[in-house]
């Protein structure tokens, strides 16, 4: 399955609002995020990937069920959005909790798994993190 | 490659052996390195690629997607999708884990010989026997301080003030680097892996081991098994053909316990056997976070170096060590906006723990028919949950000790974060499955030993009832699952049984 580009341009939003720019010292800022979850989404079987699907769906369109507002995720304020996403997250339905938790999966996949983050936070080998250096100085 | 291990995409696979194992993990290089050495051809056929240590990655995604069955999506379903990991590579799941090492307790082997009529197959001298081969070629030791982790420290810490007994916990490597990465695969060779110890050693006495042969079918003469059917998989000429390979003395199933067992349902082997697929169990586990105030920079060391045990007998619960990778770290932070960055922001003072349980509840496995993969159902139990969440108080109460400033239950419904005196919100955590998040790891039980044909699938020297010289060597044929890590209990008695096939 792959993405279409009006689901990476969404994805890319969603999962800027859970890992925005400036995070982790900005280590995650040069990363398209969309783009890398589409590759993953590519690869991921079909009834894995269709979890991240509907999720970005249900996501977009949560506004007007949440906010009772005539708007998509993408055009409402980020504290609208982040509380969106701490509602779906705290759902009493399981379903839309592991969904939640999918999407957040999907940008920590995406944006932590580069070079920059792991030299960041000091981990495998990719030398002694920034808060390590400050706290042993 | 090594000598001795062949792409089946590129090369087609050999046709006669004496014995053909259908697997390359634990139990499936267990069984190659012994009858190999006695003399016997032997050929093994794997699922999945031959990945050499540099061609390992570090992010966890694509770790995922090249090692592990299904790309790591695979779950069992109940109430909740509980993720099953397995990899799906040469050297199986000893590619991926964290070479822990326990011998199975007593108690476990007296109750199989009391309860399964296993006096007589497993036998306690002879595995005894197994275990001290193994440990000593496969480099066994306890974690040294050199790769232990300020987690392995507090845990320790902890344990000791709440009288919980404890220790370092033993493994199977040689050298070993401290990355953090086991798993994602060795990237240096250290851990001792079937792909780098058992099935090497099994080449060097002649065996061919095949990546990329999907096993589909037992072949069988009358009621004897005398060979396999399958698919090469992977990208080469040859991928995509059937092969069919005879075996002379034995064909050995040791392809886990969600595929043996439906190997021979595809097989049409034993369908009449009330426990073939079925009392599928596991160790579920749950992690637990503790934020200090003192780097613990989980991502360098051993990937698990420390044990709490001492509530294996009462609660049925083990708490361990265990470095993750920080995408996936962070993926189970809770909050957004934030709160959410400052918690990233800690993720290097942060120690997580594993809880995992002997749990009580059975489940089943089949064989999808529509979509030619696996079903898996399994639903914990109350008495799981409810033996899970004093096994995290526990565990939260010696993070404290161990000097924790917060910990992060991840359970929905309680706080995201709790100091030292919400203990008690543990007694409130929910009891069904859908509260936590879980992942099964340590399976048993689908071909189950017995001595009775109706309700076991297997003898007790592991030869399927009603079919002659067709074995299962995995912890399918665990009657009861053990309590603690199962890779040597599956080597050893792989061992002990091979041994026996190749004397008769």
């Amino acid at each position: 399955m792959k993405f279409s580009r009006t689901e990476q341009r969404r994805a890319d939003c969603i999962s800027r609002v859970i890992l925005p720019k400036g995070a982790l010292g900005g280590t995650t800022d040069d990363c398209d995020l969309g783009a890398e979850i589409g590759r993953q989404f590519s690869l991921t079987p079909w009834w894995s990937a269709i979890i991240t699907r509907i999720g970005i769906f249900v996501v977009w369109y949560s506004p007007l069920f949440l906010l009772r507002k005539l708007r998509t995720f993408g055009g409402i304020a980020v504290a609208d959005q982040q509380s969106i996403l701490e509602r779906l997250a705290h759902s009493p339905n399981y379903w839309v909790r592991e969904m939640s938790m999918i999407l957040k999966m999907n940008a920590c996949n995406a944006g932590m798994s580069g070079e920059a983050v792991m030299r960041y936070l000091g981990a495998y080998d990719f030398g002694q993190s920034v808060q390590l250096k400050r706290s042993r100085s | 490659m090594s000598a001795g291990f062949h792409d089946a995409a590129e090369n087609g696979i050999a046709v006669d052996a004496d014995v053909i194992i259908v697997g390359s993990g634990a139990g499936g290089g267990a069984a190659a390195r012994t009858l190999a050495d006695a003399g016997l051809s032997v050929l093994v056929l794997e699922e999945g690629p031959y990945l050499p240590s540099a061609s390992l990655g570090y992010k966890t995604f694509d770790s995922l997607h090249a090692l592990m069955r299904n790309g790591g999506q695979q779950a069992a379903f109940g109430k909740a999708a509980v993720p099953v990991v397995q990899a799906c590579v040469v050297g199986g799941t000893t590619f991926v884990n964290s070479a822990i090492i326990w011998r199975l307790p007593e108690k476990v082997l007296a109750k199989w010989h009391a309860e399964h009529g296993l006096a007589d197959g497993f036998r306690a001298n002879e595995l005894d026997d197994a275990y001290a081969l193994i440990e000593k070629d496969m480099f066994v030791r306890p974690v040294t301080d050199s790769v232990a982790t300020g987690s392995d420290r507090k845990l320790a810490l902890g344990a000791e003030r709440a009288g919980i007994e404890h220790r370092a916990i033993h493994r199977n490597e040689k050298d070993c680097k401290g990355s953090g990465r086991c798993l994602h695969g060795c990237h240096n060779d250290a851990k001792q892996s079937t792909t780098i110890n058992y099935l090497r050693r099994a080449t060097e006495s002649g065996a061919q081991v095949f990546s990329h042969a999907r096993v589909e079918r037992i072949l069988r003469e009358g009621s004897k098994a005398v060979g396999v059917t399958g698919t090469i998989r992977g990208k080469g000429p040859q991928a995509g053909k059937p092969f069919r390979a005879h075996a002379k003395r034995a064909v050995i199933i040791a392809a886990s316990v969600i595929q043996s067992p439906n190997l021979l349902r595809r097989s049409r082997i034993g369908l009449d056997n009330s426990a073939l697929g079925n009392h599928f169990m596991a160790h579920p586990g749950t992690s637990l976070v503790g934020l200090y105030s003192e780097p613990m920079n989980p991502w360098s060391g051993a990937s698990q170096g420390y044990e709490a045990y001492g509530l294996r007998d009462t609660l049925g619960v083990k708490i361990e060590t265990i470095n993750v990778p920080p995408e996936v770290a962070a993926s189970r932070l809770p909050g957004f906006g934030e709160k959410y960055l400052s918690m990233l922001d800690r993720l290097p003072y942060m120690a997580i723990w594993s809880v995992a349980l002997k749990s009580e509840a059975e489940g089943n496995v089949r064989p999808s028919w529509l979509l030619g993969g696996d079903i898996i159902r399994y639903e914990m139990t109350s008495g799981d949950f409810e033996r899970m969440r004093q096994g995290l108080k526990r565990a939260a109460e010696m993070h404290f000790l161990a000097g924790a400033t917060a910990v992060l239950p991840g359970v929905h419904g309680l706080p995201g974060t709790i100091t030292a005196d919400q203990l008690s919100v543990f007694d409130s955590a929910p009891l069904d499955g859908t509260g936590y998040g879980i992942i099964a790891t340590h399976l048993f039980g689908t071909c189950r030993a017995g001595t009775d044909p109706k309700h076991s699938v297997v003898d007790a020297h592991l030869q399927v009832h009603g079919t002659p010289n067709l074995y299962v060597m995995d912890a399918s044929v665990f009657p009861t699952n053990t309590g603690v890590n199962p890779q040597h209990s599956i080597m050893a008695i792989s061992t002990m049984a091979s041994r026996r096939l190749a004397s008769a």
